[in-house]
């Protein structure tokens, strides 16, 4: 028998996703491609996210400290210290993860909205860590982060263009990774210790391990996308640490369809691009927004991911 | 194969388990009875880890489990069913008895493999699903599925790590008589060598299952004997068999 690997949904959606993000970049003027970048660097942060939440059944408002991390470990390396960017993005993301396994392993302890209490109350350290730093410019930020260096291959990242194809590239490897990872034994695992915790653990899975390793595996991610961050603006303040940065990736999750991954992904497109044409049009933008949210959870919760998958099958029921 | 000695444990100033020692052989089929809230759930807690006892000894085939944590209790060859269904509610028959198997075979750790390459694991899910009955609705979301097939993979799961001690808490609570019948034929067929200690209120199963019978009431051993003696003895037809029957 030869065995077939079927291409599942999220893959094709994920394959569609990229297909748009290419086409618009091909359209994209100068300020379509800064769009395109933040979108990028916001799903990389909304999957990470989606790995702890969607998955491993963790609701995390802290999830921007590891980004945060990710952030001003840049902006020091590079911009203090003068390291070569090459090795700065490792040490980044290795800082989120060492920060994740010290905050980790006394929040996966803990369940349910005491979970949610602690890890916004790591963020809310980090945060007020950096609001008070000298070093890191308090709450005025710090400058001058510069961007990875490809001139040896003729890429120059200081171009919008180019910069924002190398952020969709990079969100596209953290899919291919992500959804990896979910799919293998350990994601299976994550997934049964997100339906039945004791059950899981009476089978004789360590849970709390397992928590952690989803735990640093995300933050490692978000460090990720806090360092594109850092180099798209040339600049890190404590406002990427604040706890409505991890709100806000919550929302990008929970629009996209939380447990999909490709979901968040196209949250993060629909989030970013409705802030920028709302804003344009009223000052009330916040508001609508939020409107837009309420009614995304109220047709199900399952976002829009769920969305069109329920669309899909509704039109071959009545194509029968 | 298990041996319980003088296990203690309150709830503030509720006795729910008081100095009981259990001896149970490798092979037996031993059944726990006794009226309700004689504690006799709290005891498989106990044995399990999920709830710690404030004195006592729990060994199981020689290692002193007592401080153990439920995970590592599991991963030493203690499984059970428990009396409320506790399923993965959302996953398929099969999603659910792979689930059991990637802990139980520890794959866990694999991070960079495709689950659905691992084909043992489907096929071992499968010989489960036979072994329960279950083949027929191996893509059914476990809470789609009727309720006595609930209890069904209640068992099936706790048979997929491969146990040395099985610990059924009320396999047959809530089932219809045909559902029981099914039920009884599964734990007929358990292989000799698997340690079998049961929770059961339905006193035919008992009686036809059981080598071995504990008579609990009010956290305490009140008797246990073979069920020829449990069912002469008087103290057990005052205290239980009269309510029971």
């Amino acid at each position: 028998m030869i065995k077939k690997r079927a291409l599942a949904n999220r893959d094709i959606a994920a394959c569609i996703l990229l297909l748009i993000a290419i086409i618009a970049w091909f359209r994209a003027d100068i300020f379509g491609h800064e769009l395109l970048a933040q979108i990028s660097i916001l799903a990389i942060f909304a999957m990470s996210l989606d790995l702890l939440t969607g998955y491993t059944g963790l609701v995390s408002l802290g999830h921007a400290a590891f980004y945060g991390v990710g952030a001003y470990a840049t902006a020091g390396l590079a911009a203090l210290a003068g390291w070569p960017m090459w090795a700065v993005m490792p040490t980044a993301m290795l800082l989120s993860a060492l920060l994740a396994v010290f905050a980790g392993v006394f929040a996966v302890r803990l369940v349910g909205v005491f979970f949610i209490m602690i890890t916004l109350a790591i963020g809310e350290m980090v945060h007020a860590f950096a609001f008070r730093s000298r070093v890191f410019g308090g709450d005025d930020g710090l400058g001058g982060v510069p961007r990875i260096n490809f001139d040896a291959v003729g890429i120059n990242l200081l171009d919008p263009a180019q910069f924002s194809l190398f952020t969709l590239i990079v969100a596209a490897l953290v899919y291919f990774v992500a959804a990896h990872l979910v799919d293998s034994p350990f994601g299976r695992v994550l997934v049964g210790i997100h339906q039945n915790e004791s059950r899981m653990r009476a089978l004789g899975c360590p849970v709390r391990h397992y928590k952690l390793a989803a735990f640093v595996l995300a933050a490692s991610f978000a460090g990720l996308a806090g360092s594109l961050a850092a180099q798209h603006n040339n600049f890190v303040s404590p406002e990427l640490l604040t706890w409505t940065t991890s709100g806000e990736a919550l929302i990008v999750v929970i629009i996209g369809g939380i447990g999909s991954l490709v979901g968040p992904a196209a949250g993060a497109a629909v989030f970013v691009m409705l802030a920028h044409h709302l804003s344009g049009i009223t000052d009330y933008w916040m508001f609508f927004m939020g409107l837009f949210f309420v009614a995304v959870v109220l047709f199900g919760g399952d976002g829009l991911y769920g969305l069109i998958g329920r669309m899909r099958r509704a039109l071959t029921h009545a194509r029968r | 194969m298990l041996v319980v000695e003088k296990l203690n444990k309150a709830f503030g100033a509720l006795q729910v388990t008081c100095d009981i020692s259990l001896h149970v052989e490798p092979g037996a089929r031993h059944a726990l009875i006794g009226p309700n809230g004689a504690g006799k759930t709290t005891l498989f807690n106990l044995l399990t880890g999920e709830i710690r006892a404030d004195s006592g000894s729990i060994t199981l085939a020689g290692k002193d489990l007592t401080r153990a944590r439920p995970d590592i209790r599991a991963r030493l060859g203690m499984a059970r069913s428990y009396q409320q269904n506790n399923l993965f509610a959302d996953l398929t028959v099969t999603q659910n008895l792979v689930t059991a198997l990637v802990v139980a075979r520890g794959y866990g750790l694999r991070l960079w493999q495709r689950l659905s390459d691992r084909n043992e694991l489907a096929l071992g899910a499968v010989e489960i699903a036979e072994l329960i009955g279950l083949a027929d609705v191996l893509d059914e979301p476990a809470h789609r599925l009727a309720y006595g097939m609930k209890r069904q993979l209640e068992v099936g799961l706790a048979l997929a790590v491969e146990p040395k001690l099985l610990l059924l808490d009320e396999p047959t609570a809530g089932m219809s008589p045909d559902e029981t019948k099914l039920m009884l034929t599964l734990i007929g067929s358990l292989p000799p060598t698997l340690t079998v200690l049961i929770i059961e209120h339905d006193m035919d199963v008992v009686f036809q299952f059981a080598e071995r019978i504990t008579v609990l009431d009010e956290g305490a051993v009140l008797f246990e004997g073979s069920p020829d003696e449990v069912h002469c003895s008087d103290v057990v037809r005052a205290r239980y068999l009269k309510l029971a029957t």
